[in-house]
């Protein structure tokens, strides 16, 4: 609907930054956009037991190890950026919170670009672990998540888009719209307990209709209810159709402080091999 | 904006809303559906004053007048000329939750905002405005029923916080935006005294400027303690005919919770605001 014209790209300092920041300019070029880079990372500090933090000597060990990493970070973006193509801006948090800090500059983008978070990894400690989920919840933006591993060259060639009749889900596939509209091909897969009912015909006929009012064309693939879990279903069958991208809904909701994830976003945030265009 | 979904009802102001929901997909290009939900008769009569028969028959009577009501301003407006619009109904499905179901294929709602003491108030749910932005999660734009059929979005204010709510408002806003002659932006700086408004509202205006839109900033001082006033007071001083902002509020039980702005806007409503939450 909107075209994407503000592109919010996640920096830190982690080698895998380049292919995120590689596709964020690859959309840039295609959509005529701005791409913004934010370095976000929480600093050491946070991560040290209280008491050692306050030791002063403590303290400027913990300031250098944060400046290392962001020389480290500026590097990357510096050889990264050098090739041809869309300029990228830098620029970084202060001493905010990471997730509050980043959400609030997501406000002003059409689309977020992050990195998948990997476990273990000597980065992996640099964001908190529910970051994706907390910026795509609190910013209400969406996001293209990149997978941690594996090679991403294209993420609007071949799109599978996972449907259900929920606002997360229609958002999400609102949010993908201008890539839809450039694709060459688009799959959406439904899953559905009463696949032949007059209720869900209906709404199938009104999604082809959406979906041709946007000019996009696609296939649509309405399968009954089948046991195990939806996001497996949705990895595996994107697999099969060679896809580039994958859309969905993020499912979730804080319940006190805590962030309470669907089980298929949940399983797709940690599996995924493709990138994920999500919205809240 | 390719999709937009009108509310009707069995009052006099449909026209407005029709009005201008068919203004707006002439200028975006966008097909419009009518929807007619309301209350089941049965549900609003008390029953014990008819017998049970008596009682169905009269509310189906009703039920079949609002609709031919609600037809017939459709087909004056559309004997007018303009745009097409297809017709949809509920029979005996609760208004808000036919709206769900069709909102998530709209791009945008159009709403009334009616009277909570004029005719027909029984033919909704209260708050039925703000439980479909709340809960289809969809932007709508609620058109007060006694609103004049003039322009709209021709000068826009936009009352900004740094918000999701208010982002997804100026995001669903963004194609009207884009045929405004003027657009203000209007914030104040909050109690807590978080980041100060001028960073954020150059925030606001570069996205703006990417989407080839021109905005003027306007920083407010101290929020106020009735904001929604203020942020009325704004569109007069403007001569706005849009206001857009965000819908804050959550559904509590089956009883509405909406903040404070968003309430006493929509409770003195005096021209169309775009909201989403």
């Amino acid at each position: 609907m909107n075209p994407l014209k503000n592109i919010l790209l996640h920096l830190d300092a982690s080698p895998r930054c380049a292919v995120r920041l590689e596709v964020a300019r690859q959309l840039a070029q295609r959509h005529e956009a701005v791409v913004s880079g934010l370095f976000a990372v929480t600093s050491n500090f946070v991560e040290m037991p209280f008491a050692v933090a306050e030791s002063s000597q403590a303290g400027a060990v913990i300031l250098e190890l944060d400046a290392k990493r962001r020389a480290l970070a500026l590097a990357l973006f510096k050889q990264a950026t050098q090739t041809e193509g869309p300029a990228v801006s830098w620029s970084e948090l202060g001493t905010e919170p990471v997730i509050w800090g980043f959400t609030q500059q997501a406000l002003y983008a059409d689309l977020l670009v992050l990195g998948q978070h990997e476990p273990g990894s000597p980065t992996a400690r640099d964001l908190p672990a529910d970051f994706i989920e907390s910026v795509l919840i609190g910013s209400g933006k969406p996001a293209l998540v990149i997978p941690y591993a594996g090679e991403v060259k294209t993420v609007d060639q071949n799109i599978l888009v996972a449907w259900s009749a929920r606002r997360e889900s229609a958002r999400a596939l609102q949010a993908a719209l201008p890539l839809l509209q450039k694709a060459q091909q688009v799959h959406v897969a439904s899953w559905s307990e009463e696949q032949s009912s007059p209720q869900v015909a209906g709404e199938r006929l009104q999604l082809e209709q959406y979906l041709a009012s946007h000019g996009v064309q696609a296939t649509l693939h309405w399968y009954g209810d089948a046991a195990g879990n939806t996001g497996d279903r949705l990895l595996s069958l994107s697999a099969d159709l060679g896809n580039d991208l994958l859309v969905m809904g993020c499912y979730g909701h804080s319940r006190a402080r805590e962030l309470v994830l669907g089980g298929a976003t949940r399983t797709v945030l940690k599996s995924m091999t493709v990138p994920v265009l999500m919205a809240h | 904006m390719r999709s937009l979904l009108v509310h009707l009802d069995a009052s006099a102001a449909c026209a407005v809303r029709l009005h201008v929901a068919r203004r707006l997909a002439e200028q975006q290009g966008a097909d419009v559906t009518a929807l007619f939900a309301v209350v089941p008769g049965s549900d609003s009569l008390p029953s014990s004053y008819f017998s049970a028969a008596a009682s169905a028959e009269a509310t189906h009577a009703i039920d079949i007048d609002g609709r031919r009501r609600a037809r017939a301003a459709l087909e004056k407006a559309l004997s007018l000329g303009g745009p097409p619009v297809a017709w949809a109904e509920t029979a005996a499905e609760h208004p808000l939750r036919a709206l769900f179901r069709h909102a998530l294929f709209a791009d945008l709602l159009v709403l009334g905002k009616r009277d909570r003491f004029g005719p027909h108030a029984e033919q909704l749910p209260a708050n039925f405005a703000e439980s479909v932005v709340i809960g289809t999660g969809k932007p709508a734009l609620v058109v007060p029923d006694n609103a004049r059929a003039g322009e709209l979005g021709h000068t826009v204010v936009i009352a900004w916080k740094p918000t999701r709510e208010s982002a997804r408002a100026v995001t669903a806003a963004l194609p009207i935006l884009r045929f405004a002659h003027a657009v203000h932006v209007v914030m104040w700086q909050d109690k807590r005294g978080e980041a100060p408004p001028a960073q954020h509202l150059d925030k606001l205006a570069t996205f703006l400027r990417h989407h080839g839109i021109a905005a003027q900033t306007h920083v407010l001082g101290t929020e106020p303690a009735h904001i929604g006033d203020a942020i009325l007071a704004e569109t007069r001083r403007h001569r706005a005919d849009l206001l857009v902002m965000g819908c804050y509020g959550h559904s509590r039980a089956r009883e509405m919770v909406l903040g404070g702005a968003s309430r006493s806007v929509l409770h003195t409503l005096t021209l169309p605001v775009l909201m989403a939450h």
